[in-house]
């Protein structure tokens, strides 16, 4: 226990260390949460109306990037799969990254639910009286807290064995890896199924949303983990073969096409068929009786998309600058297509026929910025922690000190991290 | 590439860790620096909860507060107690507050008209004033929406019409309420049970016990649902001291609310407040379970008729319309008068008591439109929702 | 990548870290104080309704018996004019008396059609029968039956009081009670104030147009103007008489 605790104490002194660029990023970051949490705290004395939501755009800018981390959190699973199935060494020693953003991701979306709480004070309502089986938010609570705390263990516990130079017992991870691929599909389905099983909203009252998400989720989910590992290729000792950004790429490319597959599938079946319900995709896409918020948004999405797909194919992306802008945009594009294109939407016009468009507002996006910077703090205080640790540079046997001392000299030992595979 | 990493070593940057053995004194001041001006930041961050007022906190009874159909009696008395207090602090009038129950053998159905509404909109101002709803931000349960005569696509209808007078020829008044479903999507979908179907089918909110996630607003087809974005505001002198826990006692902001029927009236056997303004009678409440009310004989003698039956969600709201009634105002029934007078000599105007075919001429001119299709919508509506 | 410029960025990184920092955290608090305002929200002004719009009770006030009416500042009964004065004569007469009645029943145009000739406090049927004023439906039953039947049930006019059948406090209104027998035509209601609820907008110019019948589909449209149909809504329907 005592080791334990100086193993945390020990990470936390951690995450305070970096060079001037690594302090530069965290105050930035620190600077967008504070500037969230202030805008929180004046959404919690004035209520939700500081955010651009009404009765009639009742779920807004919050649970459009909810959804969308959702789907991010999920995507660890596309680097689990290939390691854990299809026995790719390449990936092996970067699959805990995927796992700790989905563990950041998991925190995100669920920080995106509390903040669209009108009573957050409220929350241990959801202990005392749990609508389960019958509420499909219930099931997600479920879900995304069990995979939160399933990636918790797994990166965990390899974490702190790599720390005592233990071999990871496998009867303590390998079920909890497997359980862990099953749990990750199911979050987003969950979530799909949140949106799909309202037959009052005919946008969303799709079979298609959960493959949709799940596809979408497969494509955005790893080309951030590309930009990761290639951000964790140039500033650390970390091993990162071309290899794997290849079979991310891979990845990415397959998921892409089905997901941009299935959105024309979607679009296809609301125009042609020309129903009242194709009202939303209506307003989407092309605007409705003169509301066009949405259009420019969603056009660039899928332009984005469209653009990132052509590069995927081509021979092009297996240069990391060209396969790093690819990944750039497609999250862009995602993040717009499932967020703001698949949530808003849906409730214009409103099941009265009434249009009443949404904007964020200012201190929302602040909110929600700051919950960005929330996230990708945690994320890189968790892969701060994780590098030296993996790499066998800070060890329960090791001095602090001489241990982070002898890093600069650590270089040399790319190839000895032994202690850390599993 | 060396001088590129993150962690170059604890040399160049020092730790804000008093431990540190490289610790200095001036990186210990500069540490101690750093660590109070992010404490400086983050309380400026959370400055704003300054203006939190201890209206906006629970206090500890209502924290602790049961779920509804948890509270024992004793417990409801004290949280009806607490509400009590709170009203006669915030308005300066004791309310009438008390927690009422479904009656047995009751369900209620709500039946509307749509040959007789004419879009006044009384029913909406008189539902604010009776329920407490927010005057600004405005909330209200009942949207009229004008629409097209010939169809029944919402997406046609205009909520915001402005006439100087209605009804307007051309258009037919669509009102739309809380429909109080007995397959309700809004009470399958609340984490929290705070919303649930009663006996007498009206679905109650707990206004103390939503969280405020709106899950409900989305799942509702008919957008009945509201929900208090800001701390609602409602003038003293506005408040309806007549309330019953799941009705139209004040509510906070960041809980949702609704249309429920005015349950504390019709619980104690009154009608709604939008039934009692309506000035042409076009609506009609009732218990379903009783053959003789008004909404039986509705349902049992008029096409009637539900909003986006597809949904599944069977309304206990019905709209239905009337047979054409003879309408002596009609032009056409006036020239087929007009004509049968010139053919059929001075018998028309005969006094009352004589004999004559008066009363048959009356009929016979009316009959001539008794055929002749009715509303021009008609056959759209028998063909379902929008 | 040893020596001078090194040295220079281990320095300037121990720099910025060291002081930058709290000068920094200091700059976000003064900016965090300085927005610390609340977020303008944009709520609208309440609508006014006058309660006399909201007021609950028969639409008007019928005749009740003995009938009575207003005459030179007294309230008289019927009887009190019409046993000394002769009535008009039926048909074509010009009212020498009652100038604020206008009569709008369409094809029933006689007073004495409703009226009873020999004694104005009582009502007349087809048939001869009189009745008092309290029962007037039975009169308008005569042409309108359909909607008296829809009376009798309930589903047409306005029941006051409670909804418990049976129970002695529901109050069904008679015709005149809702209209006026002489023009029983309702007159056009001012609506009341619109909504104006949070965020909800102005009107964009297809909705001021009231124009929301346009097809939407692309398609529709194309098809249409291939085939040169003129792009229209539904079928149209004719303007309904009021």
């Amino acid at each position: 226990m005592k080791t334990y605790l100086r193993f945390l104490w020990r990470c936390f002194r951690l995450s305070f260390m970096g060079d001037g660029r690594y302090y530069a990023w965290m105050f930035l970051l620190t600077v967008v949460v504070l500037f969230g949490i202030n805008a929180y705290c004046k959404q919690v004395v004035q209520g939700l109306g500081t955010t651009g939501m009404t009765d009639q755009v009742s779920w807004g800018f919050y649970i459009a990037n909810f959804t969308f981390l959702v789907g991010m959190a999920a995507a660890a699973v596309m680097l689990v799969i290939p390691v854990y199935i299809f026995r790719n060494r390449e990936l092996h020693d970067l699959v805990i990254f995927g796992e700790l953003f989905a563990v950041a991701a998991i925190v995100m979306a669920m920080l995106f639910v509390l903040v669209d709480l009108g009573r957050p004070d409220r929350f241990h309502h959801l202990l005392l009286r749990f609508n389960f089986p019958v509420s499909m938010l219930t099931w997600d609570v479920l879900v995304l807290n069990g995979y939160l705390l399933l990636n918790l263990h797994i990166c965990g516990y390899l974490v702190y064995c790599a720390y005592r130079r233990r071999e990871p017992s496998r009867a303590f991870y390998i079920p909890f890896v497997f359980v862990a691929i099953v749990w990750a599909i199911s979050i987003h389905t969950v979530t799909a199924f949140l949106y799909s099983g309202l037959g009052g909203r005919p946008f969303w009252n799709s079979a298609v949303v959960a493959p949709r998400f799940l596809a979408s989720a497969f494509a955005a989910g790893p080309a951030f983990l590309i930009l990761t590992l290639s951000v964790l290729a140039r500033f650390t000792s970390y091993p990162v073969t071309p290899k794997a950004f290849l079979t991310l790429r891979t990845v990415v490319t397959v998921s892409l096409a089905i997901n941009m597959f299935l959105l024309g599938s979607e679009a296809f079946t609301e125009f042609y068929t020309d129903s009242a319900h194709g009202a939303s995709a209506h307003y989407l896409f092309l605007g409705l009786h003169g509301h066009v918020a949405l259009v420019p948004w969603i056009w660039s999405a899928i332009a984005l998309n469209m653009a990132a797909l052509v590069l995927l194919f081509t021979p092009w992306t297996r240069r990391l600058s060209v396969l790093q802008a690819a990944c750039a945009m497609l999250i862009v594009g995602i993040w717009i297509e499932k967020g703001m294109g698949m949530i808003v939407p849906a409730f214009v016009p409103t099941p009265l026929g009434e249009i009443v468009e949404y904007r964020p507002t200012l201190n929302e996006t602040l909110v929600t910025a700051g919950i960005w910077a929330g996230g990708l703090l945690l994320y890189t205080i968790l892969v701060r922690v994780t590098v030296p640790v993996l790499s066998g540079r800070l060890t329960e046997d090791q001095d602090f000190s001489v241990a982070l001392g002898n890093e600069s000299g650590a270089l040399a030992g790319i190839g000895s991290h032994g202690t850390a595979n599993r | 590439m060396t001088d590129l990493r993150i962690h170059d070593g604890p040399s160049h940057v020092p730790a804000p860790d008093p431990g540190e053995p490289a610790l200095t004194r001036r990186s210990f001041l500069r540490t101690g620096a750093a660590a109070v001006g992010g404490m400086a930041a983050l309380a400026a961050a959370l400055s704003p909860l300054r203006e939190l007022s201890s209206s906006d906190l629970p206090n500890l009874d209502q924290f602790l507060q049961k779920h509804y159909k948890e509270m024992t009696p004793d417990q409801m008395e004290r949280a009806l107690e607490r509400i009590r207090a709170q009203v006669e602090e915030r308005y300066r009038v004791r309310p009438h507050l008390r927690d009422l129950k479904p009656m047995d053998g009751v369900e209620f159905v709500y039946a509307l008209n749509l040959s007789r509404c004419i879009g006044c909109r009384k029913c909406v101002h008189a539902c604010v004033a009776e329920n407490n709803q927010s005057r600004s931000p405005e909330i209200q349960y009942i949207r009229v929406i004008e629409m097209p005569r010939g169809t029944l696509d919402l997406e046609q209808g205009n909520h915001r019409y402005d006439h100087p007078t209605v009804p307007d020829a051309n258009h037919f008044y669509l009102p739309v309420q809380c429909h109080q479903c007995a397959n309700p999507p809004c009470v399958k979908v609340c984490p929290v049970e705070a919303t649930w179907q009663e006996s007498d089918g009206i679905t109650v909110i707990d206004y103390d016990w939503c969280i405020g996630c709106r899950y409900c607003e989305a799942a509702c087809p008919y957008w009945a649902r509201r929900f208090n974005f800001t701390e609602p505001s409602l003038p003293r002198e506005q408040l309806n001291p007549n309330m019953a826990y799941l009705s139209n006692r004040p509510r906070d902001k960041g809980v949702m609310e609704k249309c429920h029927f005015c349950l504390h009236r019709t619980r104690e056997g009154r009608m709604p407040a939008c039934v009692e303004i309506c000035p042409t009678g076009a609506r009609k409440f009732g218990n379903v379970l009783d053959p003789d009310s008004e909404v039986s004989q509705i349902l049992r003698s008029k096409r009637v008729f539900v909003l986006k039956e597809e949904v599944g969600t069977l309304p206990r709201f019905f709209y239905y319309f009337d047979e054409r009634y003879p309408n002596s105002l009609d032009p056409e029934a006036i020239e087929i008068a007009r004509r049968l007078e010139r053919e059929e000599g001075a018998q028309y105007g005969a006094l009352p008591g004589s004999s004559g075919p008066n009363r048959d001429f009356v009929a016979s001119a009316v009959a001539a439109r008794w055929d002749a299709p009715f509303l021009p919508g008609a056959s759209t509506i028998d063909g379902g929702a929008a | 990548m040893q020596g001078a410029p090194s040295r220079f960025r281990e320095q300037s990184s121990a720099f910025i870290a060291g002081w930058t920092l709290p000068i920094g955290f200091v700059v976000v608090a003064l900016a965090l104080l300085m927005n610390s305002g609340p977020v303008r929200i944009p709520v609208e002004s309440p609508a006014i309704v006058s309660e006399s719009l909201t007021a609950i009770g028969p639409r008007r006030e019928a005749l009740r018996d003995p009938p009575t009416i207003g005459v030179e500042g007294r309230e008289e009964n019927c009887r009190a004019c019409h046993q000394i004065f002769h009535s008009a004569s039926a048909a074509g007469a010009k009212l020498s008396y009652h100038h604020d009645i206008v009569l709008s029943h369409g094809l029933n145009d006689r007073c004495v059609n409703c009226h009873d000739i020999d004694d104005r406090e009582r009502l007349t049927l087809r048939d001869g029968t009189t009745i008092p004023f309290a029962e007037t439906p039975l009169l308008c039953a005569q042409c309108h039956g359909t909607t008296y039947r829809d009376w009798q049930r309930g589903t047409h006019g306005k029941t006051l009081g409670s909804w418990i059948t049976g129970s002695g406090a529901q109050v069904r209104l008679g015709c005149n009670e809702c209209h006026d027998p002489h023009a029983p035509r309702y007159p056009a209601y001012e609506p009341l104030p619109g909504p104006r609820t949070l965020r909800m907008g102005e009107p964009t110019h297809d909705e001021a147009a009231h124009d929301r019948s346009t097809p939407r589909s692309p398609l529709r449209r194309w098809r249409e103007a291939a085939s040169g149909v003129v792009p229209g809504a539904a079928p149209p329907v004719p303007a309904h008489e009021p």
